[in-house]
């Protein structure tokens, strides 16, 4: 396990506070409010909620990609204890693509389509170090497109991407991010544009992979029977905020929130056939109108009165934090 | 590759001969070269015996049937007006054009990409908006007014360039060309600048509008991610992808650089092919125009061939074989 230059610390990444903004005419809309992540080597943890929650936004910032106009603008991103907002960078070039890397959700759109596969590969090795044995980095690159399930991984280093399926692709992009070994590893929704065989095979591979290295993987998806399969822990985000949190067992079994609970039973595998789906009503507010109090009350079926004052994201249970007024008790849950 | 190559050889013929037929017929029924050549002195009988000599007294079709024959042999007929080989002519004054649209096609290139890249990178920076003003310009203003007062102020008032002429030339395997010579530079530099203008704006636009949206694409937000530096996200990610669509449009206007050289060489007296074309056009000397048409025809399948070819190299997805499209 690496350690940082500056200091150490038990997790690989810690968020604290982390608000990300996107200026605009009418001034800085936040996207990402006061979220607080942390995730320890080897461990696999789930960013989950429906477009808009800012879960993407949330890994971006982390990796220092929020292109302008938006722009990080509170918190610490704590990566092996080195806070990315204060380095200078070329210090977050270098992390990025070393220590961290991210993988993103459209396969066909990830690689670039003029250049080959080993010109893609090969740079994430040399930009990190420059000095490197071209005959070294090569066979690198080709040990990581076996080892993420490529047949022939020589030969296809000469290929272009459009000489690879989408599941072909999105396997490509996972040794890319694996090349250097990383601590991190973001995930954002990587399997949602492929079909459900190829996903299990891809969740599988990526588990294992993780395992092995003891790399900590966030695992960001609108799908919670992805998250069922793959994460130990569950961040539940909604309009940019978290606002459950716990062990992913807890949460499926006794989710606290009503919006965790809506998500949990729009899954399609728990209605009887021919049974109506269940939807929550209503949809994610635009960032630029987000309601008074707790974000979710609008679309709440326990809504009160006092759901109208904000609320923080408080302790309930072990390892469990929810951010609600009037959390689902026992006696409410629905088997 | 092969049958691609046979097939594109076939269109090309085919593409010749219906040109040739629409333009002699349309100058057969245009007018009457004679009437325009011979002397307004002339007896009826002179008249009579030119007609004969010119072959202008057979029917059109006839007269087509010896203008195909003596092409399949490499003979495009004799100018009514010099007596001499029309592409012979041709060939004399082509260098001249080519080298002045070949220099205002590199002048657009060097000029253009990385003004647009520039304005691609920061649209929002003056720096930006004002290549950008000066792209709409450079596609407003017509040639003919941009080269008359390049003339005033450089070689009028400031007297610093030679408003006319080729200057002094070298010999390159038999070719005069100018900008070998300083002089020569300094001759062409105008014209090449006058006739470059609008393919500059043409190549910075082109060239803006590919760099911001490769910067919003997923694939530059991965390389991005990989920690590679911003230099190769732009010079490599970046901008392959955008020459796609830039060789295109390249390979097109090279076409319309040599069409369009015609004002400009009027305006420079540049000797090239345009002024030729323009007096045959005006004595009807039919053999010229066809001799040049054909010319012209043959020079643009050249280019789209190498366009395609370039293609292959750029853009990967891009495969050339005999089959139907």
């Amino acid at each position: 396990m690496m350690t940082s230059m500056t200091g150490r610390s038990d997790y690989t990444l810690e968020l604290r506070g982390l608000e990300t903004v996107f200026d605009g005419d009418k001034g800085a809309i936040a996207a990402v409010r006061n979220v607080n992540l942390a995730i320890k080597p080897g461990e696999i943890v789930g960013l989950v909620g429906e477009s808009g929650s800012g879960k993407s936004v949330t890994g971006l910032s982390i990796m220092g990609l929020i292109d302008r106009p938006g722009r990080v603008s509170k918190g610490e991103i704590l990566l092996n204890g080195e806070d990315l907002r204060k380095v200078p960078a070329k210090r977050l070039r270098a992390l990025r693509g070393d220590r961290m890397a991210m993988i993103f959700q459209d396969p066909m759109m990830t690689l670039n389509p003029v250049l080959r596969i080993d010109t893609q590969m090969m740079e994430a090795i040399t930009a990190h170090d420059p000095k490197i044995d071209k005959t070294i980095a090569r066979n690198r690159c080709r040990d990581a497109l076996g080892m993420v399930g490529i047949p022939d991984p020589e030969e296809r280093l000469y290929a272009y991407p459009h000489q690879f399926s989408g599941g072909m692709r999105q396997r490509v992009a996972i040794a890319i991010a694996m090349l250097n070994n990383p601590d991190l590893i973001i995930a954002d929704e990587p399997t949602t544009a492929l079909d459900v065989t190829i996903q299990a095979q891809i969740i599988a591979e990526m588990q294992k992979l993780c395992k092995e290295r003891d790399t900590a993987l966030i695992w960001i998806t609108h799908d919670l029977t992805v998250v069922a399969e793959l994460t130990q822990r569950v961040y539940v985000m909604y309009a940019g905020s978290v606002v459950e949190e716990g062990p992913l067992d807890d949460i499926l079994d006794r989710p606290l929130h009503p919006y965790t609970q809506g998500l949990i039973r729009s899954i399609p595998s728990d209605n009887e056939p021919g049974a109506r789906l269940f939807q929550i009503p209503g949809m994610t507010p635009p960032i630029d109108r987000m309601p008074k109090g707790c974000r979710f009350h609008p679309r709440c079926p326990y809504v009160q009165l006092d759901c109208l004052n904000d609320v923080d994201l408080v302790e309930q249970g072990a390892g469990r934090h929810v951010r609600c007024v009037h959390p689902i008790s026992q006696g409410e849950q629905i088997s | 590759m092969t049958a691609y190559l046979l097939r594109r050889g076939g269109q090309t013929i085919l593409t010749l001969l219906v040109m040739s037929i629409l333009v002699f017929v349309g100058v057969y029924l245009v007018g009457n070269p004679v009437d325009v050549m011979i002397s307004a002195t002339a007896t009826p009988q002179e008249r009579a015996d030119l007609i004969m000599r010119m072959g202008l007294d057979q029917p059109v079709w006839v007269q087509y049937w010896h203008f195909l024959k003596g092409a399949l042999s490499g003979d495009l007929g004799n100018s009514f007006l010099y007596n001499r080989p029309a592409l012979g002519l041709i060939f004399e004054r082509m260098p001249a054009t080519l080298e002045l649209a070949f220099s205002a096609l590199f002048m657009g290139l060097v000029v253009g990409i990385p003004l647009g890249v520039v304005a691609g990178l920061r649209p929002s920076r003056p720096e930006s908006r004002g290549i950008m003003a000066f792209s709409i310009l450079g596609f407003s203003l017509p040639t003919f007014w941009v080269g008359l007062m390049m003339i005033l102020l450089f070689a009028v008032k400031l007297d610093i360039l030679p408003a006319s002429g080729r200057g002094e030339t070298v010999d390159v395997l038999g070719v005069p060309v100018s900008f070998l010579t300083l002089d020569g530079l300094s001759h062409i530099f105008l014209p090449a600048l006058n006739l470059a203008l609008f393919k500059i704006s043409l190549v910075i636009r082109l060239t803006r509008a590919g760099v911001s949206e490769a910067l919003q694409s997923e694939y530059v937000r991965f390389a991005r991610a990989k920690g590679i530096s911003e230099w190769r996200v732009v010079f490599l990610h970046v901008l392959k992808n955008t020459l796609i669509p830039l060789i295109t449009v390249v390979g097109l206007e090279l076409g319309a650089l040599i069409a369009f050289a015609v004002v400009t060489e009027t305006i420079f007296s540049w000797p090239g092919m345009g002024k030729l074309i323009i007096d045959a056009i005006t004595t009807l000397d039919r053999p010229v125009i066809l001799a040049y048409l054909m010319i012209t025809v043959l020079m643009f399948t050249v280019i789209n061939l190498i366009v395609d070819l370039a293609y292959t190299l750029v853009d990967p997805r891009v495969k050339i074989d005999g089959g139907s499209e």
